[in-house]
């Protein structure tokens, strides 16, 4: 019996020291561990997980995306009048998680860090390494853009490796020769696919466009803003680069209809297609057509904006041998000839005025870039369950890039144009709008052998690049690019509402002659009382509309709006830091120019 | 019955030993895990009488008239000369005609009688559960309650549960033990309580709650609800780390330890039946104010927006309907809604310029609920024991009805529970037990998503919103709902197996090995349909009659669950006396558990037949998940542990014991799972030195003990120490026209993330005296959580994620218990018995990472539960203002909460300017700039306190016993508690005493919008309007009658009692508004609360019931 039981004992004792009875693995989640990242599909899936992130082209519900209006980056521009203006950042934040944050460095760093540990073979590691460098290159892209100087970070940080975290800010150069890097590698080694959808997948040509946006942005922000020519060339030239081994693809051409590129239910045989994204009644839907449809517009587009489209003679509006502009009294005059581009931008049958209208503009031009006509009145186009595909990175930016990164660089004496480069690029965006193209003659351009020389034209700028980027502006209107292409040109004073007179302009209104053709053409007659809340530019009852009247209530821009500042409490942290470390060397300072 | 009485004379031991075997080998078969531990063993070895003088006779019974077996009766002087009741409690002694005789048995009090040269004598023994003697069960065996010196309080389950008609344990439990705080969400059938003891809060990361380890029979129990009330025999509270640690992890915030009935070795077979038979009322309810009062309120509401109109949905006021409305009261007031009949177009509501307005008015709680619901309580249970074998079975049943007029809800509990131990050799016992429970609660489809429940809705719009009928149709209404509704059950089955053996090789050792299986099963079947209406969010509700819910609604959903557990346990205890003065107690063991949870969901829309809602029979879409829940689940847990204890004491003077827990968790990573939790306790009986011999007898027992452990807390957020990814089938990135699915980053850890530790000092006083009458027991506590999971030191945000979680909070809770009870007999027969309990506990946040101190999040120094707010100075009046409506100078501004139509004016809150700087602000809501606000009162309960008085006099006894919180604070949210947080929807009766220019000394401020606000404007969080939430309830008065002996014999009974009851029969309280005082603000229904004050009542229950034993 005794025996019994000490063996009892004995194998309570060895059932009691095995270690792997405790060990549970969670069953209905996943590890972080060498299983999962040695999956290619798994890596997939972590990658899609940062696409709605980089591409996020229409958002999703009611959230507002950077096209059109509705966000400070769409609306901090010389393209839209205002009801109220929407003023740059007026003081430094105590915090900010929006913009001053490594969240997706972290994020990213860990995926690039977990596949170079994984045992894929080379081709696939490599084209994963080059895929989380590409959304490094992003992300780094966008810390510059709003902070010039910052700690750049290639590694996943351990919260108590203090030396890194209070790292110093790196110089903006340093940055982005390693955002130069990265995407350099990107462009060897993505894949030209990857098994997914074509356009709605990270791919080699997707890296070579943005290579060309971003690497556009740091030249022209060097050789315009930092005034640094050696690295406005080597930005540059990376830049011409990316965009024209890509053209030399000839993977992507231009569509046929440039309307379609904002308002396809499908985008999918779009020949211009990078990348967009996909909505689908359902599955996931926006609400940006519905803006233009359903909702008064309280940002239109400006007077500065219509001004700038050409008349279809390829010549501007006021320059003299323009003989084909019939003035901008009323609005059917004013659109009569103009560049196609602008009746596909904005609803040129009649003004929409306040008190009139219930769909309303604030200037009297009704943005309609994104309606779907087709679907306006069905749940397609309303509401929050738009399904428009929302076109991201574009062949027809692309070829901007191309061109004014070579006119750039000619500039630089780095280059030297020819009329092959814009034959290849600009004169195909223009010959899609069905204007006439361009001829590169000495510094100048010409259109049917008339120089273009616009009378409006900053003189800061020479024409041969006023041109391109007007076509730029023309071309690539409400995409949410204007605000930083004016940052990286150095002419932030075009969105300032007190220097550029004409952005807090709307159309020409002549309150008596309206309601004489109104009555003319509508059953229910109104008075000119009707109109009474529309402010003009001058006394009188004819004039231009002037959304906004105080200059108080103006957006005035300031040197400082080139870049964010930094929030205070990471400031005082540095300094906290350094104090108890006794290290003067742990800081964030300086905070940025002006803050 | 007659045959049972049979059976135990002729075949008692082979029917037995058969039931025995059946048990154990059969499927359903099981045992109890500890109980023949302390079962009593009442087999002395008397020796013969001496020389006689006469033979005395007599029966020993106790208090309830039942016959005492194996009680000892011994001739005072001579202590060889002494008897044993038998079977029927009959004795027989020869003894000198003067002699003594001295009557004893374990549990009861010694008595000494004179034989006075008497031939019978008749002793009723009384109860000494309460005494010196007593045993208490503790971790893995019993303790002398004289010898413990650990904080354990032993319920007197007699007192506490035996007669009150309590359907679940954990409130019977209220208020028994100082320290044990039991809070109810809400009212309604098969309610879960919260269980706290010492402290509300214990760690700020602990997912489950900190509430105490049940176990039951020694093991985990999911719930209390799972346990029948009338199988328990004891239940211990241990309180202190030193008492709890030899349970492990999961007991770091103490333990409930109940035992169930188990039969006695040689009793007689005995078959108790019990029945309770109860209503319930609720206790308290707001009420809407009259269709017009509300009208009024409300047009007053909008005329501060400027307003003359209010809308909400489906219904319209404006002043027409304010004049409409009191014609109304003044024509058909007085009739009764059968009388008005249906809704009639002109009379009760009409259409103006295409908006609908409502005059009539209603009562719906009066309306469609009950004033009392039905409750019914039945137990039976058959026990007995031979020489070798003990059972125990019993059955319950409880069937509990809601209050709602039709389409009812109700509960329903089965609970079986069965024991049987046997003695297969003198050194081996086998034993088993099955405790299966069955509940099953049944309620009409809650269509609103099963957000809220229907109180919230019968309270949440004005009287005037229609609930008849117009042309044969109803309006969309909670009452709509629930009369159409199909029916939805949550069924939870609860099985659990224990097989248990002990060994005794040797003398005083026993060696004891079980092992548990249990499933609990949780299903819940939802099932949809249709709502017809008159869809009451339209403009004109009586154009839209439709099926107001569609087809998502249209649907049958079926969740279910299962938690499996195997839990093994071994563990040996030796004693030895050496020099009849060292006593040793020396435990040892070892335990083993993994448990195994699963859960999945499924739903199907489109029901082909309405009355046939099945998944199998629909045919719309399909669903597995819902979003934002984790209704499918699948995880498992393992636990181990090596445990031993050591008691000594020194003649039972001086004690000691020391505990040891060795733990490991699969909670934790490698390399960390396992961890030692050391604990000791001592204890001086200081009354039984003999310098303390002068204060006798008025003292008869005094000890002094303390003790310190320390227990890890393994309940801390899943994987907390593990690196997962989140997985999400949706991208929002589509692809094929569908969204691809991610795989999220990596949560963020750190590396030297470890156990949180939970380490309890207690101070401890027990005392007793007048020959043991009167007791006090004293506790002081401090329970540390050290090493608390808490936000690490603030990282730069180039860290790239939020701060992991270290080991570095620390929380402490400092209490006091005070316990206090009076026994006496008066020598009329009459019995008294008085206790009183008091409780105190405050909770402190003493380290905590947090640079800036916000006050309404966690930082050092924080007392948990503060709330922090304004002083209300008065309310404004006309003349605190100038002609132009600004504020007189010197009056502090109050701008700051002004907000579109919203100016402060005669009417609205004045607060006062505590920092004098002439406004009122919250500065920047820290600690050091917390501009106007101060500290107003706590959410948690303070002090807690009971008492209750019993008597028993020839057979009647009477008991009631009272609880109260005494300081507990409030801030209420929602229409309930801010008036007008939703002007458009209903002002209740308690509301109506507001600020007019006629009545300006009012309670309430001037009516206005609040817009869903329910701190803002003239509701600030502030004194004035702070609910206090302190009461003090009689919670029970019972009064019962046992039969007489001598009547019972007649009838073959062996005891009969009749009783009436009533719970929660009236409180004392002082708030402002008409809810319940135990409301706790538990966010019922949804997650911002505004059904607060407007879910399922608490009740007031009266009831009666018979227990009778054959």
């Amino acid at each position: 019996m005794k025996t019994k039981i000490f063996g009892l004992l004995l194998l309570i004792i060895t059932f009691g020291s095995c270690d792997d009875f405790l060990t549970r693995a969670p069953l209905d989640s996943i590890e972080d561990n060498s299983d999962f990242w040695n999956n290619e599909n798994n890596i997939r899936n972590t990658v899609v997980g940062l696409y709605d992130i980089y591409f996020e082209g229409y958002r999703i519900g009611w959230n507002r995306s950077d096209y059109f209006y509705g966000t400070s980056v769409a609306d901090w521009t010389d393209d839209l009048a205002q009801t109220s203006a929407t003023f740059f950042t007026k003081t430094v934040p105590a915090t900010d998680a929006t913009n001053w944050t490594f969240n997706n460095v972290r994020r990213i760093n860990l995926i690039i860090d977990r596949v170079t540990k994984s045992n894929l073979p080379d081709e696939a590691k490599n084209h994963w390494l080059g895929v989380g460098r590409f959304f490094r290159a992003l992300e780094y892209s966008r810390l510059v853009s709003k902070f010039g100087d910052v700690p750049w970070y290639d590694k996943v940080i351990e919260d108590n490796d203090v030396k890194s975290l209070y790292k110093a800010k790196d110089p903006r150069t340093t940055v982005m020769d390693n955002v130069l890097a990265d995407l350099d590698f990107a462009c060897k080694n993505i894949r030209e696919s990857d098994g997914l959808v074509k356009g709605l997948s990270v791919t080699r040509a997707a890296a070579m466009a943005y290579t060309s946006r971003i690497m556009l942005f740091e030249g022209t922000w060097q050789k315009y803003r930092a005034k640094n020519t050696d690295f406005a060339k080597k930005y540059l030239t990376a830049s011409q680069k990316a965009a024209s081994d890509l053209m030399a693809t000839n993977t992507y051409s231009l569509a046929s209809s440039y309307k379609s590129l904002t308002n396809s239910l499908s985008l999918a045989s779009n020949p211009e297609m990078i990348i967009y994204r996909s909505y689908v009644a359902g599955v996931l839907t926006h609400s940006l057509m519905s803006f233009q449809v359903e909702q008064a517009e309280v940002c239109s587009p400006s007077k500065d904006l219509v001004d700038s489209y050409l008349s279809i003679n390829g010549l501007p509006i006021h320059q003299t041998e323009n003989t084909l502009f019939k003035g901008d009294k009323w609005i059917s005059d004013e659109v009569a000839n103009r560049d196609s581009r602008l009746a596909d931008n904005i609803d040129v049958t009649s003004l929409k005025l306040v008190g009139v209208e219930a769909l309303y503009a604030v200037s009297g031009y009704m943005g309609n870039r994104f309606v779907n006509e087709s679907v306006r009145k069905s749940a397609d186009g309303l509401s929050n369950t738009n399904v428009t595909d929302a076109p991201i990175m574009k062949y027809n930016e692309v070829l901007m890039n191309y061109i004014e990164a070579s006119a750039e660089l000619a500039q630089l004496g780095a280059y030297t144009l020819s009329q092959t480069d814009f034959d290849k690029s600009f004169n195909l965006i223009r010959t899609r709008a069905k204007m006439p193209t361009v001829k590169l003659e000495g510094n100048n351009l010409s259109v049917n052998g008339v120089i273009v020389n616009d009378p409006d034209r900053d003189l800061d700028v020479p024409s041969l690049i006023w041109e391109i980027r007007r076509e730029r502006r023309v071309e690539l209107v409400f995409e949410g690019i204007r605000f930083n292409d004016l940052r990286r040109w150095n002419k932030l004073q075009y969105a300032d509402m007190i220097l550029n007179q004409k952005l807090n302009l709307g159309a020409w209104l002549d309150k008596e002659a309206f309601v004489a053709w109104y009555n003319a053409n509508n059953s229910t007659p109104i008075t000119i009382d009707k109109l009474k809340s529309i402010k003009l530019d001058r006394e009188g009852n004819a004039g231009y509309i002037k959304p906004i009247l105080g200059a108080q209530y103006l957006r005035t821009y300031a040197e400082k709006d080139y870049l964010y500042p930094i929030p205070t409490d990471q400031i005082k942290l540095y300094k906290d830091k350094a104090t108890q470390l006794n290290d003067p060397t742990i800081t964030l300072e300086p905070q940025n120019p002006g803050w | 019955m007659s045959t049972i009485q049979l059976s135990r004379g002729t075949f008692s031991k082979k029917f037995l030993t058969a039931l025995a075997v059946a048990f154990l080998f059969s499927a359903v078969g099981s045992t109890k895990a500890i109980a023949g531990v302390w079962a009593v063993n009442a087999t002395h070895g008397i020796s013969e009488s001496q020389q006689q003088t006469i033979i005395l006779k007599g029966t020993v019974t106790d208090s309830n008239g039942e016959s005492v077996i194996g009680a000892s009766i011994t001739e005072k002087g001579s202590p060889k000369n002494g008897a044993i009741s038998d079977i029927d409690g009959h004795f027989s002694l020869k003894l000198k005609s003067n002699a003594t005789i001295i009557v004893s048995y374990i549990g009861f009090q010694k008595q000494e009688i004179a034989v006075d040269g008497k031939a019978i004598i008749n002793v009723v023994l009384k109860d000494n559960s309460e005494l010196l003697q007593e045993v208490v069960v503790v971790g893995y065996g019993t303790q002398k309650k004289v010898n413990l010196t650990g904080a354990v309080s032993n319920i007197n389950v007699k007192d506490a549960i035996a007669s009150r008609p309590i359907t679940d344990v954990a409130k019977a439990l209220q208020g028994i033990s100082p320290g044990l705080t039991i809070t109810n969400k809400i009212g309604g059938v098969g309610a879960e309580s919260t269980i706290k003891l010492r402290g509300s809060i214990g760690s700020l990361s602990a997912t489950s709650g900190t509430s105490p380890l049940i176990l039951v029979d020694n093991v985990e129990v999911p719930s209390l609800n799972l346990v029948n009330p009338d199988d328990i025999e004891s239940i211990s509270v241990l309180k202190d780390a030193a008492s709890a640690s030899i349970y492990g992890t999961r007991a770091a915030w103490g333990v409930i330890l109940i035992t169930t009935k188990t039969g006695k070795l040689n009793d007689k077979v005995k078959v108790s039946y019990s029945n309770n038979f109860a209503w319930n009322t609720p206790t308290k309810m707001v009420r809407q104010s009259s269709a017009y009062d509300n009208a009024v309120y409300m047009m007053l509401s909008a005329a501060r927006e400027g307003k003359d109109f209010i809308t909400s949905i489906g219904y319209n006021v404006d002043n027409e309907a304010v004049d409409r409305m009191k014609e109304w009261q003044d024509k058909y007031g007085n009739m009764s809604q059968s009388e008005l009949g249906e809704m009639q177009l002109g009379r009760d509501f009409e259409i103006r310029g295409g908006k609908t307005y409502f005059y009539r008015s209603f009562n719906p709680v009066d309306e469609f609920t009950k004033e009392w619901a039905p409750q019914q309580n039945h137990n039976l249970s058959v026990t007995g024991g031979s020489d070798k074998t003990t059972f125990n079975i019993s059955l319950g049943y409880l069937d509990q009805t809601g209050v709602m007029k039709f389409n009812s809800d109700e509960y329903k509990r089965y609970n079986f529970n069965s024991n049987v131990t046997t003695k297969i050799r003198d050194w081996w016992k086998v034993r088993a037990n099955v405790l299966f429970t069955r509940s099953n609660n049944s309620q009409p489809y809650k269509y609103t998503s099963g957000q809220y429940d229907a109180w919230y809705y019968l309270l949440r719009w004005p009287a005037f919103y229609p609930y008849a009928a117009y042309q044969g149709k109803d309006f969309r209404s909670a009452v709509t709902d629930i009369k159409q509704a199909n029916r939805e059950t949550y069924t939870s089955n609860f099985t659990r197996v224990n097989l248990g053996t002990e060994l005794n090789p040797i003398k005083d050792l026993s060696i004891n090995f079980d092992y548990t299986f249990s499933i609990l099963v949780d299903n819940q079947k939802r099932n949809g349909g249709q709502v017809w209406a008159y869809d009451m969010f339209a403009a004109n509700p009586t154009t839209a009659y439709k099926n107001i819910y569609g087809d998502a609604q249209n649907r049958v959903t079926q969740q279910s669950s299962y938690t499996m557990s195997n839990i093994f346990k071994a563990y040996a205890t030796y004693n030895k006396t050496i020099a009849k003065k060292h006593n040793f107690k020396a435990m040892g063991g070892f335990d083993a558990e993994t448990r195994e949870r699963l859960g999945h969901y499924s739903e199907r829309r489109g029901l082909v037949s309405l009355d046939q809602p099945e998944i199998a029979l629909a045919v719309g879409d399909q669903y597995v998940d819902v979003d934002g829940t984790s209704d499918a689940y699948h995880n498992e847990f393992a636990a181990a542990g090596f445990f031993g204890r050591l008691n000594y004491d020194y003649n039972q003077k001086y004690l000691l014991e020391v505990n040891a827990r060795y733990d490991g968790s699969s909670n934790f990573p490698s390399g960390k799972k396992w961890a030692l939790f050391p604990s000791a306790s001592a204890g001086w009986r200081a009354s039984e030195e003999a310098f303390m011999d002068w204060a006798k007898p008025a003292l008869s027992n005094l000890k002094i003990r303390g003790s310190w452990g320390t227990i890890g807390n393994q309940d801390v957020a899943a994987n907390s120490f593990l690196s997962t990814m989140a997985i999400s089938p949706s991208s929002s990135w589509v692809q094929n026209d569908k969204q691809l699915p991610y795989v999220g980053s990596p949560s963020v850890i750190s590396s030297s993330l470890t156990w949180e530790r939970v380490t309890t000092l207690d101070f401890g006083l027990e005392s007793r005296f007048f020959n043991d009458e009167f007791g006090v027991t004293i506790d002081w506590y401090r329970r540390t959580t050290t090493n608390m999971h808490s936000p690490g030191a603030t990282l730069p945000s180039t860290f790239g994620a939020s701060v992991p979680k270290i080991n570095y909070g620390e929380m402490r809770g400092d209490g006091l218990e005070l316990a206090l009870d009076y026994s006496h007999s008066f020598k009329n027969g009459l019995g008294l018995n008085l206790k009183g309990t008091f409780s105190k506990i405050k909770e402190k946040l003493t380290k905590y990472n947090n640079a800036t101190k916000n006050i309404y999040s966690n930082y050092e120094g924080k007392e948990l539960g503060e709330i922090w707010g304004y002083e209300t100075d008065r309310l404004f009046q006309k003349d605190d203002f100038n002609a132009d409506g600004t504020m007189k100078a010197g009056i502090a501004s109050q701008s700051l909460f002004e907000s579109g139509f919203f100016k402060y004016g005669p009417g609205d809150v004045k607060y006062k300017d505590l920092d004098g700087d002439g406004k009122i602000t919250y500065g920047s809501n820290t600690l050091e700039d917390h501009g106007d606000l101060k500290k107003i009162g706590n959410t948690l309960p303070n002090f807690e306190y009971s008492f209750s008085i019993g008597l028993t006099y020839k057979g009647f006894d009477f008991s009631t016993f009272f609880q109260g919180v005494g300081s507990r604070d409030l801030w209420g949210i929602g229409n309930v508690a801010i008036p007008g947080f939703m002007p458009s929807e209903a002002a209740y009766q308690h509301q109506m005493n507001y600020w007019t220019e006629d009545n300006t000394d009012a309670f309430y401020p001037r009516p206005t919008s609040h817009s869903w606000v329910s701190n803002g404007q003239n509701f600030l969080r502030q004194t004035r309007y702070l609910l206090n939430m302190s009461y003090l309830r009689c919670k029970n008065i019972t009064l019962g009658y046992s039969l007489p002996a001598s009547l019972l014999k007649k009838a073959s009974f062996q005891n009969a009692r009749i009783y009436v009851s009533a719970e929660n029969l009236f409180e004392f309280d002082n708030i402002s508004i008409p809810i319940d005082p135990e409301t706790t603000e538990d966010k019922y229904g949804n997650t911002q609360g505004y059904s607060f004050g407007r879910s399922y009542p608490y009740s007031r229950t009266i009831s009666f019931g018979v227990q009778v034993g054959f």
